[in-house]
């Protein structure tokens, strides 16, 4: 009977297991090896390339852009607004963020404070109200290109998400749950493109990792002509599988941001990033 | 009592019966507004979810405006298609509650 019973209880252990234990630092070991193990021959480092890492043509394509970067011009307009910026006050972007070197590493994090996830674009106009001026548009224009400013000037650093309260960890499990959660007409989740069908070809293009994804943005995007922030990706993701998007920087991409984040924990910031 | 009950009872009866004999031989024109209304609170509980569709909210207007300018068959079609869009993202929030985590990468 005791043996029976042992049995009974490794067979449950076994099976539910993972469910039963599971906590983000072991679902972010198990998403950073299904990645390496589905690619094998990509170098973990590389995985902030996006399909780059993937594809070999699109490679090439990619570093013949970077020769001229397409972002570069939003990026000076972007330093240009960051140090010439002077708010009603007197007050100046360089009052919140210093010299803008080492900025991009800090965020996301949870304000507990606030109970809220705060992103680099959110600091941004946080910055902007506390010193009396309006704040900018979330998806594109001088906010992506003050944001290009400061990502380009913290390249090479780690991204560094910790969960260190249960906010943080509520935080994150939201972000979870809005990353594997089914929605729009055509009833896809995110992980259905960028997990289950990453290296596949929608169409012309093909569909990049969720591993890393976080760590280029704001990207260029030529479909775009113009320079977007993670959250503009965000909203035409949702609007392409057909589900009414969220606006920039609302409380879902926030915690979906943080959630990315956490997950590529340890991979470098290479933003800006050209993308087709 | 019984005397003024039981007469006025099947007066009332037969009233009844020939109401609804004129309803079917009449029918009237279906309450847009109220079906319009009706379809729009299926879609504001989908949205309350966060699982409304893109264009559902769209297909509602282009209904209301079809039916306001005569086109009452296409409009009735355009809230048929919006009401049934509203159901479908109402049943995937029900649907997914469940089905999520089954898809966390362990």
């Amino acid at each position: 009977m005791g043996k029976l019973a042992t049995l009974i209880i490794a067979l449950t252990m076994y099976l539910y297991g993972n469910t039963l234990f599971a906590n983000p630092e072991t679902e972010r070991a198990a998403f950073r090896a299904y990645f390496h193990a589905k690619f094998p021959d990509v170098k973990k480092s590389d995985f902030v390339n996006g399909v780059y890492a993937l594809d070999k043509n699109s490679r090439e394509q990619w570093i013949e852009i970077e020769e001229f970067p397409p972002y570069e011009i939003a990026m000076g307009e972007g330093q240009e607004l960051f140090d010439s910026t002077r708010f009603a006050n007197g007050n100046t972007y360089g009052d919140c963020f210093g010299d803008g070197l080492s900025i991009r590493k800090k965020y996301p994090y949870f304000d507990e404070e606030r109970a809220q996830v705060v992103t680099m674009e959110s600091a941004i106009n946080d910055c902007r109200e506390k010193h009396g001026a309006a704040p900018l548009k979330y998806r594109a224009g001088d906010l992506a290109k003050i944001s290009a400013y400061l990502s380009y000037r913290s390249r090479g650093e780690i991204i560094d998400v910790a969960l260190s309260s249960a906010g943080a960890i509520n935080a994150y499990e939201k972000g979870k749950k809005y990353y594997y959660t089914k929605r729009g007409q055509l009833n896809f989740a995110c992980v259905d493109c960028h997990v289950s069908s990453a290296g596949m070809r929608l169409r012309s293009e093909m569909l990049s990792p969720s591993l890393g994804h976080v760590s280029h943005f704001p990207v260029y995007r030529l479909k775009w002509g113009s320079i977007g922030t993670l959250h503009r990706r965000f909203n035409e993701c949702n609007k392409q599988v057909r589900a009414k998007p969220q606006p920039g920087q609302s409380e879902e991409y926030r915690n979906l941001e943080y959630f990315l984040s956490y997950m590529s924990s340890g991979l470098e910031f290479n933003g800006p990033g050209v993308r087709r | 009592m019984s005397t003024t009950f039981l007469p006025a009872l099947k007066l009332f009866v037969i009233a009844l019966c020939f109401s609804v004999f004129t309803v079917a031989a009449y029918p009237v024109e279906p309450d847009f507004q109220s079906l319009w209304s009706e379809a729009d609170n299926l879609r504001k509980e989908a949205a309350s979810q966060g699982h409304e569709w893109r264009d559902t909210a769209k297909v509602l207007l282009e209904a209301k405006k079809e039916y306001k300018a005569g086109n009452h068959e296409k409009g009735l079609m355009l809230l048929s298609k919006g009401r049934a869009e509203s159901l479908a993202a109402s049943a995937q929030a029900a649907r997914e509650k469940k089905q999520w985590n089954h898809r966390v990468v362990k």
